[in-house]
């Protein structure tokens, strides 16, 4: 097994688990971590891609590399703007939960 | 085979450098917004709202002068390496229809969002006028860049601005829906950039001429359409992926309602349509755009009915606009690449004029549905009654957007819904003809509903507050706009067709 | 001529806009009657035959024909007639100024839609005619009030879904004639969906004027409200639909197929009407069957045209239906009196002017059935209108009976005499003054024996079955209005709100977060692999 092989499966694996996770799990912080897991697989694939460069002489495709720094800044944003309405919806509502109830209507 | 050249950008044109100004000025705003405080902010805000109309309105009138796009190379660097920005036909009248509703939503927030002297500054306040700015910014670069990445940065920069906005009132419902947009709306983002991935891992390139020059339908590239496609679909919120969209859009206060129904919504839409149009158009087969249809009919259908149900006023309007979204999904089966070039230009046509006309109306509607709960104290559509004697303006409001909505002439809306039909029955698309027809009946039914409740005599007790006139005119200006787009004739526009390959 | 068009168009919504103003509200109030003036200018200039077209930027266009001057001269007579009766009737009421909003919405679109000459124009005042009417309809009243206006509503909607199909296939299959509606109806024959086209029309605009069985609407509709407002909706608005059929059935050409169908289902709904009327009880519902009587009538003189490719059709009808905008107007502003003892002469009066609509001689709709005539000589179609002449007059006279014997109205509307009388004096000269310019034949050729003995007969046949039926004490069953079309609305009403509750069901379950979200990785492999199957190779 090659390690880019390797490094494919690790991060389709961690798709699959996080989506699995994102879709079951009810509880909100769960979600968050979720979704934090999708982006580090799709994160990992991306630098999986990166090596194509290295044919080139490089030590890697450097755009991917500026593309997944950037990614994970605007991951880390989307965490702490999540984390913060949990933070204030708890103190609200005393639980955190994203279950509707009964949609406002009478 | 398209003429993809058509699309390439080499060169800065004169004015380009117009585009990066859209862009970026209302960013500086926002640092300054920070650094100065909240005092001023909404002066600030408007003055930078001001420019971008500016800026906006040269960019059109230049694109028609020329009848070609403006392109920016940012840095000097071309692709693949750097990224462009450019700025065709839609690109143009996006951006001003954007700055447009954008400047309303803030005249009208202007006294709701008030720091008076005198007293502490409000921390929502200064968000509210921080959120506003950004999402102006963040559309103007989705609606112009052309690489993929620098795209997706501008619709997570988009969703981060709108959340607080949807937040801002602060109940714990409001809380929720917030979180629920937010956690669905990033789920999306990452499958969209999942399929870039997947389309960088192919051809080495974001850029959205660059790929289309070189696209080949293997497996790769159908799998990264889809996820591409499939991500942009959450973020519309196209039926059934619209659990957010009416507790978040009902819950924000009206000025952030109107925006993001009217605006926010149409940043994902566009990409989609910038994708399937520029990018993928050779992937464009009838059989998968018929998925897409097919959720937009569901959409139109589902959407109308269970706003016909609804008992609040923003409900209903929240709802009404997960049944117009549904419209602007034909166009990817009713300008299909191989059909006569005028009946994809109609469905082209009918398609923004759909985006636009809705923008216009569902803003006016969201600022009149605000100002209805602000005189009556409450939204309840059963006890709407009295509103038309203390606020006829309001209601005259509601009734222009409602116009639209239904898709009676003389409005935008039905202009568009016309020309969608005429593609979709001379294309033989009986189907996606009946669902055009049906939704403007059913539209019909709940704007005729509420409108007979707000004609309808006060309830016994109810106490109506006076409401400002500057904002009622302002609700009225926008509906006002979605009807007198119903003056333009009913053939395709050539400026939506400049800088395309369509 | 063209600034006449428009003042008529936009003078009613002027004044729509100026009761936004509580100051100007009591002054628009008391000009109600006013705002149709420039429609009575239009139509005299043009009631003689010459034709006139208006083309403004953006392909409006306003066509003045004699059919449609005809039917919007009547109209404007019979709105200011209403306008001034509503203007005293409103004094002093609550929500006058809401009901005059509706009604000035309605008259716009009630007497625009007569010179609209391109599809837009047509459906939007088309719209414009049928939409506000629920104001009108529910004005001031309970729950069975808003249902009639709900049925109302919901008839007219459907009604314009069909029509606009109508028009859309109309403007994509003859490319390149634009938006106007003559040359699209020209081309209508040639249209690969000519048949599609003509059904949709048929039932569209039929939904209007209540050609059985889609008439279940007009007896709940025109049994609810204030009568003054029936008076125009079922004098003139309902003659929405009539120019509607005229303008989009291209009756130039002979189509003998669709025109039959049509005369057949216009003389059914004749004979329907006439003989339902007379299972109603309020003289309300009975006008309303009448109405679903005459305009099968014309709908059927219609078909006959349209099987002969007679062109003339269409003013032949337009002349009746003058006569029916101001008798039925005319009529209904009578019931309106009721509170007051209405007179012997005056209940002659009324007996002489609906007994009309049978073609008892002399009367205006004596010279409309004549006029009929030349369409309809076949023996079999003769005799079935004289045969439903003959189920007018007995509704006529259970209409009349009725209203002897009607007691005090529980909630008396109180207008004035003088507008019903004015309405049903002035139909009579008119159409003898027309009559001429209509068919090309002398007055006089109307007071031959031959003829008078033709148009009497039915009439007499008719009052003697009235009267034999009335002798006997024979009592006929009595229905709720609307017989079966109320039960079919019933049942509809029942499954659309069983089917909408199904789906805001459905809707609660899509917007759970694992449904949605499941749904869209659903919709991730579906998309994959239908490009993978259908995609390009």
């Amino acid at each position: 097994m090659s390690p880019v092989l390797l490094f494919w499966l690790a991060g389709s694996g961690l798709i699959g688990l996080s989506v699995y996770g994102l879709i079951v799990n009810p509880h909100p912080l769960c979600k968050l971590l979720a979704l934090n897991l999708l982006g580090s697989g799709v994160f990992l694939l991306f630098g999986v891609i990166a090596r194509r460069g290295a044919s080139a002489g490089l030590g890697g495709d450097p755009v991917p590399q500026a593309l997944v720094i950037t990614g994970i800044v605007v991951a880390f944003s989307a965490t702490a703007i999540a984390v913060a309405l949990l933070l204030r919806l708890h103190s609200e509502a005393g639980e955190a939960s994203i279950d509707e109830e009964e949609d406002g209507q009478p | 085979m398209m003429p993809l050249q058509a699309l390439a950008v080499t060169e800065t044109t004169p004015g380009g450098a117009l585009l990066v100004l859209g862009i970026v000025m209302t960013a500086v705003a926002l640092v300054g917004l920070i650094g100065l405080g909240g005092r001023g902010a909404r002066a600030i805000v408007i003055a930078a709202l001001l420019f971008q109309l500016y800026v906006s309105v040269r960019v059109a009138l230049m694109v028609a002068g020329t009848q070609s796009p403006l392109a920016y190379v940012v840095g000097g660097f071309h692709p693949p390496l750097g990224i462009t920005l450019r700025a065709d036909g839609i690109s143009a009248l996006m951006m001003v229809v954007s700055a447009a509703i954008f400047l309303g939503a803030a005249a009208f927030a202007w006294k709701d969002f008030a720091q008076p002297k005198g007293k502490p500054e409000s921390r929502a306040s200064l968000i509210f006028w921080t959120a506003l700015l950004a999402m102006a910014s963040a559309l103007n670069l989705l609606f112009t860049s052309s690489d993929l990445f620098n795209l997706y940065v501008g619709i997570e920069l988009l969703t981060f601005a709108a959340i607080p906005v949807a937040a801002i009132k602060g109940g714990a419902d409001t809380l929720r829906a917030a979180l629920r947009y937010l956690l669905f709306a990033v789920f999306g983002s990452m499958l969209y950039l999942f399929g870039i991935v997947l389309l960088y891992g192919a051809y080495g390139t974001l850029d959205i001429s660059g790929l289309a020059a070189q696209l080949q339908p293997n497996a790769a590239t159908l799998t990264a359409a889809g996820f591409v496609t499939v991500g942009l679909l959450a973020k519309t919120a196209l039926f059934p992926f619209h659990l957010w969209l009416p507790p978040a859009h009902a819950g924000a206060p009206a000025a952030g309602s109107a925006v993001l129904s009217a605006l926010v919504v149409k940043g994902s839409l566009f990409l989609l349509m910038r994708l399937w149009f520029d990018t993928f158009p050779t992937l464009r087969e009838p059989a998968d755009m018929q998925l897409l249809a097919l959720f937009g009919a569901l959409a139109v259908i589902v959407g109308s009915i269970t706003a016909l149900r609804q008992q609040r006023l923003k409900l209903l309007v929240a709802y009404s606009t997960v049944a117009q979204i549904g419209y602007m999904f034909f166009v990817f089966t009713l300008a299909p690449k191989d059909a006569g070039a005028l009946i994809a230009e109609t469905a082209w046509t009918g398609a923004w004029t759909q985006v636009v006309a809705h923008a216009f109306a569902k803003a006016g509607m969201f600022l009149a549905a605000g100002l209805a709960a602000e005189v009556l104290g409450h939204d309840r559509i059963r006890d709407l009654g009295g509103l038309s004697s203390r606020a006829p303006l309001v209601v005259l409001a509601f009734a222009l957007s409602g116009l639209s909505l239904m898709g009676l002439p003389p409005s935008g809306g039905f202009n568009a819904k016309f020309m969608l039909l005429v593609a979709a029955l001379a294309e033989g698309h009986w189907a996606w003809g009946a669902v055009i027809i049906a939704g403007g009946m059913l539209a019909g039914a709940y704007v005729f509903g509420v409108l007979a409740r707000m004609m309808a005599e006060p309830a016994a007790g109810a106490s109506l507050k006076a409401v400002g006139h500057g904002r009622q005119w302002i609700a009225l200006g926008l509906s006002a706009v979605a009807v007198l787009m119903g003056l333009l004739p009913l053939e395709p526009i050539a400026f939506l067709a400049i800088g395309r390959a369509l | 001529m063209i600034f006449a068009i428009m003042a008529m168009i936009l003078l009613p919504l002027a004044m729509a806009l100026l009761l936004l103003s509580p100051a100007l509200r009591p002054v628009v109030v008391r000009g109600l009657g006013l705002a149709p003036l420039p429609a009575l200018l239009l139509a005299a200039a043009a009631c003689g035959g010459s034709v006139s077209a208006f083309t403004f930027p953006g392909a409006w266009r306003y066509v003045l024909d004699q059919p449609g001057a005809l039917m919007l001269g009547a109209c404007a007579l019979l709105w200011i007639i209403a306008g001034f009766a509503a203007s005293t009737w409103l004094a002093g009421r609550g929500g006058r100024g809401r009901f005059a909003l509706w009604w000035l919405l309605t008259l716009s679109g009630s007497l625009g839609v007569f010179v609209a000459g391109d599809v837009v124009s047509f459906y939007a005042l088309y719209a414009l005619a049928s939409l506000p009417a629920y104001g009108l309809i529910a004005f001031d009243g309970g729950e069975a009030e808003r249902r009639a206006g709900r049925v109302t509503i919901a008839a007219a909607l459907i009604g314009e879904g069909l029509i606009l199909a109508a028009l859309v296939l109309l403007v994509v299959h003859a490319p390149g004639q634009g938006l106007a509606i003559t040359p699209l109806v020209a081309a209508l024959p040639s249209s690969p969906y000519c048949g599609v086209i003509v059904a949709l029309v048929v039932i569209g605009f039929g939904l209007k004027i209540g050609l059985a069985p889609l008439h279940g609407w007009m007896p709940m509709s025109y049994a609810a409200g204030p009568l003054v407002a029936t008076a125009v909706l079922s004098g003139a608005t309902s003659k929405a639909g009539l120019i509607g059929l005229i303008r989009f059935l291209p009756l130039g050409e002979a189509m003998p197929v669709a025109g039959g169908i049509i005369l057949a289902a216009g003389l059914i709904s004749a004979l329907y009407g006439a003989l339902l009327g007379l299972t109603q009880t309020n003289p309300r519902s009975v006008l309303a069957y009448s109405s679903i009587s005459q305009l099968g009538q014309m709908a059927a003189v219609l078909g006959a045209g349209l099987a002969a490719g007679a062109r003339e059709a269409g003013v032949i009808v337009a002349f009746y239906a003058v006569y029916h905008v101001l008798i039925k107007g005319g009529l209904f502003l009578m019931l309106g009196t009721q509170g007051r003892r209405i007179a012997a002469w005056q209940l002659g009066l009324a007996g002489f002017a609906a007994l009309g609509f049978a073609g008892l001689p002399f009367t205006g709709g004596a010279l409309g059935k004549l006029a009929f005539k030349d369409l309809t000589a076949s023996g079999a179609t003769s005799m079935l209108f004289s045969l439903a002449a003959v189920g007018s007059t007995v509704l006529v006279l259970h209409f009349l009976r009725l209203v002897r014997a009607a007691a005090q109205d529980p909630k008396p509307q109180l207008l004035s005499p003088a507008a019903w009388i004015a309405a049903v004096i002035a139909a009579t000269p008119l159409q003898w003054s027309l009559f001429a310019a209509v068919t090309g034949a002398s007055a006089n050729s109307a007071l031959r024996p031959e003829v008078l003995f033709d148009l009497a007969w039915p009439v007499a046949a008719g009052a003697a079955l009235g009267w034999a039926l009335a002798a006997a004490g024979t009592q006929l069953p009595q229905l709720p209005p609307g017989d079966i079309g109320a039960r079919l609305i019933a049942a509809l009403e029942r499954q659309a709100g069983r089917l909408a509750s199904a789906v805001v069901r459905a809707e609660t379950q899509a917007h759970q977060w694992p449904v949605s979200t499941l749904t869209l990785a659903a919709a991730l492999i579906l998309f994959v692999a239908l490009q993978t199957v259908f995609g390009p190779r």
